[in-house]
């Protein structure tokens, strides 16, 4: 679960089946699913849904790691004002992207990359060969 | 991540996997080293590095300007896959070093599993997480970042006899929240002042539609005054649930709860 403003996001199930993006604002009347699956998505590619994973709040909006139409992972953003979800990375021939671990970083006033807060996420390319 | 970098665990060409750090730049990226020929790669480490286990992470967590982490260590030769233990860290190799195990009463087969993450928690001065003793309990730890102010918190009544073996630990209210196991092995939800005698479980009243078999909460997450979580209902079901920390207070309220699916996480 991850706090955004005055809500909650969250993983659920659906009465699907399906692991959807869920929010709350701590009532049961204010909790519901924003999005089930990706766009275009069957049940034969993504049985799964959207799947979200690793939410991380970045300016006032949620980026995070979901399933494609085709069941692969692949970098999301939840518009924090609309509460609308957008794929950010277009889905591959192989693996998505699947990051995880985002880690907010500011950067140094002397280096380049000081006036650009940005983040990091591990990719599966990446992926150590033991831990996360 | 410490000011101006970031530490992770990675695995370099010799598949040894350590500990590095990145500015955001490629010339800033690399392996943290102080041993001239590896492995180890920094003293005191195991030749396969910090965390030779798909299992668990390094639960990287700063802590008054360093940096606290599990990791296997070589406690008397260079070992291929020590036992783990709690090391600190100022971001670079030489401010890099272990705890000893023997001098915290912990499990010669070390503080940590290879199956377990901590959990570290900073909780006021000092950081809470889930260790193992010397009689292989796993139970409820504090540190300041030192060895002789590293311990097990002793004198927790009610847990199970291997440990209350907690989890989820969570920050809330001036106190810690966890999922813990109690005497008759349930897993249920505790809360900690860091003391044994303010290590206590917060039993849900008859009729709030706990699971008999233990709330099991997981997830919890701060939340306007209240912990919201992942529970389990009188049927089995996970739901989400909500607590104000005390066992008197909402503890129990079942926000939601969708009986469908019984493998579901509720919430319709």
């Amino acid at each position: 679960m991850t706090v955004l403003g005055n809500e909650v996001l969250f993983s659920g199930v659906d009465a699907s089946g399906l692991s959807g993006l869920w929010v709350t604002n701590g009532t049961a009347g204010g909790t519901h699913e924003l999005l089930a699956e990706a766009p275009g998505a069957t049940a034969a590619k993504d049985p799964l849904g959207l799947n979200p994973t690793d939410f991380t709040v970045f300016n006032g909006d949620v980026f995070f790691n979901g399933l494609d139409q085709f069941g692969r992972g692949q970098l999301w953003e939840l518009n924090g004002a609309t509460l609308q979800p957008q794929m950010l990375t277009a889905p591959g021939a192989a693996g998505g992207l699947s990051p995880s671990n985002f880690e907010l970083y500011n950067g140094h006033p002397s280096e380049p990359m000081a006036a650009v807060p940005t983040f990091f996420f591990k990719t599966p390319a990446a992926k150590p060969r033991s831990g996360t | 991540m410490l000011p101006n970098i970031v530490l992770f665990e990675g695995v370099d060409a010799t598949d040894t996997a350590s500990l590095w750090e990145t500015n955001g730049t490629v010339g800033g990226t690399f392996e943290l080293t102080d041993v001239p020929s590896p492995p180890p790669l920094i003293t005191g480490e195991a030749n396969y590095g910090f965390v030779p286990s798909t299992l668990v992470s390094l639960d990287l967590t700063v802590f008054n300007n360093q940096v606290l982490f599990a990791g296997r260590f070589s406690p008397t030769v260079p070992l291929d896959f020590g036992p783990y233990t709690l090391w600190t860290t100022d971001g670079t190799a030489t401010g890099t070093a272990p705890i000893p195990l023997t001098s915290i009463g912990a499990s010669s087969g070390g503080l940590f599993s290879a199956t377990v993450t901590p959990g570290f928690t900073v909780f006021g001065n000092e950081v809470l997480f889930r260790g193992i003793d010397t009689g292989g309990t796993a139970g409820l730890w504090m540190t300041n970042g030192t060895a002789s102010g590293t311990r097990e918190i002793t004198g927790i009544g009610g847990t199970a006899s291997a440990g209350v073996n907690p989890s989820d630990l969570t920050v809330f209210n001036g106190a810690v929240l966890f999922n813990g196991a109690d005497t008759a092995g349930h897993l249920g939800l505790w809360t900690t002042n860091g003391t044994g005698a303010g290590t206590n479980e917060l039993i849900p009243p008859v009729g709030a539609g706990a699971a008999t078999g233990g709330l099991n909460p997981t997830d919890m997450t701060v939340f306007n005054n209240e912990v919201l979580f992942n529970g389990a209902d009188v049927n089995g079901l996970s739901g989400l649930w909500a607590t104000n920390g005390t066992a008197g207070g909402r503890t129990s309220f079942l926000l939601k709860h969708r009986a469908p699916r019984p493998d579901s996480i509720p919430l319709t």
